[in-house]
């Protein structure tokens, strides 16, 4: 379960105007007829619930416990309350993956959306043509696997043999380190993030804006609004829900950046010798699986999850305060 | 409650909600014992296996490749935290010092006879295996060794002598073989290591009786006030302000296609070196030779093999890892693999003496890895050694890369060194 | 909100709508779309080229760019150095388990949480969603221990059974269910006298199937992408998923990129075939995920 969820592709948040029957209490609740029916619903959920106590519940809290412990995995543990936190808490290490995963986040994810918010106003045209074909191969980055994506921009973006810096030198430009220099190593994962998503992105924005109605765009042109004013004034505003939706998911998945900066980090788990790509959930790694130091490693997993919530809360408040608004 | 007693009762009563049972695996079949034996890339020890195999019928080996040496530690981690574990594990000597500091995860190999084969092995080599408490965790593999791997035809081009001897006698001490690199660079304009990590701090920082600890034991740090450390760490440094590296991170792709394109003329090369370049430059055999080390002594690489505690058989994995390990074995490993025996009483045979390597320009390779690993001192490992290790050579990594001013380098790493053992 | 069936917008993306924009498309609307496609295919593409090539090729400078003859040699070595075959059909089994049972499993929750009222449901769904926050590398060592109590290491069903329902497929069906299952209909069902179970089993899952397809989908590609928890929870070649094979590709001490991208690529391959089946079908999954809600 945890393991599994795909852990960008959450649905996308209710929109405004459809508030019917989505909330937690629908508005009019039906009488369970029989004894057995008011037993039957906890039959349904009871296997979920028995799968994700054991594989889900109990490894989550049980890590929360670990993170109150000096942890070796394969040597003892010594109780120290909240001494993992305070160190963590002063560790330049924490800080730096911390600022490495905003850095990777907003370079992912601004040109990303914008990028997927342009295209899919390309896509939102009965009249083009190929449509089909344009909505499938933006999603085939979705199905390539991590692994095989970060081999191939590995080896694209290397210093001396890579197809990028091949490119750039046509142009005169010199090959640039990717690896090494902290922005461009950042910009590097960043590019296989972007790559992964903006297709899925694309066709999100894409079903939100066939959902605009018409009339809208010919009210603002009898109001002698042109592309771009349509666009600022009834694109932009009407997938306003959306958007925060894509950018909270984005952040969600952002903040949990792992296997690019892992596998481009071998030998070795620091991503990089300056630790110029090292996201917090590497960071939780390298300091559980690398340095055997699991009390730690579990602190720094109980901050990014409680730094994920903080966002979902943010997500939860803001596209509230927007519903509304209108 | 015991945090450990805590976490068992918990994890039974988890399990016991589980919905479907578990079968088990690595049962024994008809009286055979099967041992489990995890090992990573390039310990070149198939064939010694299969004949294993076929002289001992009644054991099965299920032989495991975790993939390199860092997911084989990782993989061993998560499997004596689980409380399992194969019969023998290979244990990389990078990651020995984390796993011998918990000693108790380990058969104590004095219980099952390893007195009787020490004296066959090396001293500081068979030391690496041996915890805090004088347990013996783990029996020496192979032993690196090092050398200079050089591309004769670059070295000629650049108007340097090519001829092996008069190349080691170019380089007797690190000062020198700058020196040399100084002078490729001024000839070609490119450099002639491929970076400072693997080809000068890495040997240099080993060829002392101590590095990181002192003789106290596991808390008696010295990273900061040794010598030996900060002489290398210098060596390093004046290696990149004289520019004479091509900066190719070891075990990239880069690094690969170096070895065939010429972007670099020399590698530090352990014996079992030769066959990774050979097999990622085959169209570059024979431009190879090899010269000593600066200094003479150096190595890199090998592993330990350990029966972890929770092992069902741990005589027959004992007696495997004697009969892997015995000389007689571990030279025909060297002849086919070129991974050099950690028996010293080998090196004197006519096998070792009089074994050279083609691809290598007919280099006596046997002569001179045995020559390099016979003048090493034992070096204690403490249980950080690693982290401390990786610490420092990112620090050179970054002024290599241009990331660092040279001038804040010493006090980078220690402070980094201090983040990481704080943490 | 209508009642029209849901299927047929999953099944024809999206038919176009009376109030669909339909304006003139110009050259350039094609060549920025065009482009899109190069981007993301091309990847794919650079795989092929380097499973093709020998390795000299594509490290010179500049390097090539087209397909060599090499593909054959390559996938050979790829066959003949990893179990690729059984690592090919461990992942089947495995994504292919997960996905159905979440298609059971998730279906059957979300019917649940949608539709049925039942003490402590609101407090149950928010530990769901919670669950979907957790970082998926924090649980790791606690659910390796679990695995070893159960002494699952080293099989595939310590792959399948954690992965058999996810908390994201219980939102997913819950919030189609939600919308698709109107409570007009089910008080129509029940004064049928349907019980409960027959409604799940006679009207609402029909009217989800799809959606709980595209759920399938989804679970299938995760799963068969997953690396991080193989990585850890394998460690015999023979119940190696395809991931763990391209990485042992990869090993450390013998490098071959042109072996690993070849694997990377073949590795791609199944993927790639069930995707041009059921490829429109994802579309209109993935964009009804945000249409819905």
């Amino acid at each position: 379960m945890v393991l599994s969820a795909p852990p960008r592709s959450a649905p996308a948040p209710q929109r405004p105007k459809s508030t019917k029957s989505t909330g937690l209490k629908p508005r009019r609740r039906i009488k369970s007829a029989t004894r057995m029916d008011a037993f039957a619903p906890y039959m349904y959920i009871a296997p979920f619930f028995a799968l994700f106590a054991v594989f889900g519940l109990f490894p989550t809290v049980f890590t929360f416990y670990v993170a109150l412990f000096d942890w070796n995995p394969i040597g003892g543990q010594t109780f120290i309350g909240l001494d993992n936190f305070v160190t963590l808490y002063g560790d330049e290490r924490f800080w730096n993956a911390m600022r490495n995963t905003f850095s990777i986040w907003i370079l992912s994810t601004v040109p990303q959306l914008l990028l997927a918010l342009f295209l899919a106003q390309l896509l939102n045209n009965v009249r083009l043509k190929f449509a089909n074909l344009f909505r499938m191969t933006m999603l085939v980055p979705y199905i390539t696997s991590v692994v095989a994506t970060t081999i191939v921009f590995a080896s694209l973006f290397g210093r001396d043999y890579g197809l990028i810096n091949s490119f750039l030198n046509l142009f005169g430009v010199q090959s640039i380190d990717f690896a090494a220099n902290t922005f461009a190593s950042h910009i590097m994962v960043s590019t296989m993030v972007l790559w992964r998503w903006f297709g899925y992105n694309t066709l999100i924005y894409l079903a939100a804006l066939q959902a605009i109605p018409k009339d809208i765009y010919e009210a603002a042109a009898i109001d002698g609004a042109g592309g771009f004013k349509q666009f600022f004034y009834v694109t932009i505003p009407s997938l306003r829900p959306v958007i925060i939706f894509t950018i909270i998911v984005s952040t969600i998945g952002g903040l949990q950046v792992f296997t690019e900066p892992l596998l481009l980090s071998a030998p070795g788990l620091t991503g990089g010798a300056g630790r110029q790509f090292q996201t917090l959930s590497l960071f939780m790694y390298e300091q559980g699986f690398g340095n055997f130091q699991f009390g730690y490693g579990s602190a720094i997993g109980v901050t990014l999850f409680a730094l994920i919530v903080v966002f979902s809360v943010i997500n939860y408040l803001l596209s509230r305060r927007i519903t509304s608004d209108e | 409650m015991t945090a450990k007693k805590f976490a068992k009762s918990v994890i039974a009563g988890a399990a016991a909600l589980a919905l479907l049972a578990g079968c088990s695996g690595g049962g024994d079949t008809d009286g055979k014992i099967t041992l489990d034996v995890w090992t990573f890339g390039g310990m070149g020890l198939d064939e010694a296996f299969a004949t294993y195999q076929e002289e001992n019928p009644n054991i099965i080996l299920k032989v495991t490749n975790a993939g390199g040496s860092d997911e084989q530690a990782q993989a061993l981690t998560t499997a004596l935290a689980g409380g399992k574990g194969p019969d023998v594990a290979a244990i990389e000597v990078g990651y020995m010092s984390q796993f011998k500091a918990q000693p108790q995860n380990f058969v104590d190999l004095r219980t099952l006879g390893s007195d009787d084969i020490e004296s066959s092995f090396l001293d500081w080599r068979w030391s690496q295996g041996v915890a805090a408490d004088g347990s013996v965790v783990g029996i020496p593999t192979d032993v690196g060794g090092l050398a200079m791997a050089y591309r004769t035809d670059l070295f000629e081009a650049a108007g340097l002598p090519s001829d092996r001897d008069e190349v080691s006698a170019l380089w007797p001490t690190w000062d020198d073989f700058i020196e040399v690199g100084a002078e490729y660079r001024a000839a070609t304009g490119k450099g002639m290591i491929d970076n400072v990590n693997s080809a000068i701090f890495n040997p240099a920082v080993r060829q002392g009786s101590e590095m990181y600890y002192g003789a106290g034991g596991d808390d008696d740090l010295i990273y900061d006030s040794n010598p030996d450390v900060q002489e290398a760490f210098g060596y390093a440094l004046e290696a990149i302000d004289s520019d004479i590296s091509s900066r190719t991170p070891s075990w990239s792709e880069a690094w690969n296609a170096g070895m065939n394109n010429g972007d670099f003329a020399v590698l530090a090369a352990p014996a079992w070196m030769m066959t990774y370049i050979s097999q990622q430059a085959p169209d570059t055999s024979g431009k190879w030779d090899i010269a000593a080390v600066p200094e003479n002594a150096g190595n890199w690489g090998g592993s330990q093999l350990a029966i972890p505690a929770k092992s069902d058989h741990p005589e027959e994995a004992f007696a495997f890892i004697e009969w892997l390990m015995s000389p007689e074995r571990q030279l025909e490993i060297f002849q086919a693999h070129g991974n050099f025996p950690s028996t010293p009483e080998l090196y004197d045979t006519p096998d070792i003496q009089n074994f050279t390597s083609e691809f290598f320009n007919d280099a006596p390779v046997g002569p001179i890895y045995a020559n390099s690993v016979e003048s090493i001192e034992p070096i204690f490992e403490g249980p950080q050694q690693r982290i401390i290790d990786t610490a420092i050579l990112n620090s050179l990594s970054q002024v290599e890369n241009g990331e660092e001013p040279a001038a804040d380098a010493w006090s980078n790493a220690l402070k980094n060194v201090k983040t990481a053992l704080g943490g | 909100m209508t009642t029209s069936t849901p299927d047929s917008v999953a099944t024809t993306p999206h038919r176009p709508l009376k109030r669909a924009f339909a304006g003139r498309v110009r050259w350039w609307t094609y060549a920025f779309l065009f482009g899109s496609v190069l981007l993301s295919a091309f990847p794919l593409y650079w795989m092929f080229v380097v499973s093709t090539n020998d390795s000299a090729a594509v490290s010179q400078t500049p390097p090539t760019i087209v397909p060599g003859g090499n593909f054959f040699v390559l996938a050979e070595q790829v066959f003949t150095t990893v179990p690729f075959v059984q690592s090919l059909l461990n992942s089947f089994i495995v994504a292919g388990s997960i996905a159905i049972s979440q298609m059971i499993l998730c279906t059957l929750a979300g019917f649940a949480f949608a539709k049925l009222e039942f003490r402590g449901r609101d407090p149950l769904f928010i530990v769901v969603l919670i669950t979907m926050m957790v970082p998926t590398q924090l649980a790791v060592i606690p659910l390796y221990m679990i695995m070893s109590n159960l002494e699952w290491i080293d099989t595939l069903q310590a792959l399948i059974v954690p992965g058999m329902a996810s908390a994201f497929g219980i939102f997913w069906m819950r919030q189609h269910l939600s919308t698709v299952l109107n409570n007009e209909l089910m008080q129509a069902a029940r004064i049928d006298g349907c019980s409960t179970w027959q409604i799940y089993w006679r009207i609402a899952f029909p009217l989800v199937r799809s959606a709980g397809f595209v759920l399938g989908l989804l679970a299938f590609v995760t799963a068969w992408n997953d690396f991080l928890w193989p990585l850890i929870v394998i460690q015999s070649p023979e119940n190696y998923t395809v991931q763990l094979a391209i990485k042992a590709l990869q090993r450390q001490y013998f490098v071959d990129y042109g072996l690993a991208m070849s694997g990377s690529f073949l590795a791609t391959i199944p993927l790639l075939i069930l995707f041009i089946f059921v490829g429109r079908k994802m579309v209109a999954g993935v964009m009804d995920g945000a249409f819905k809600g």
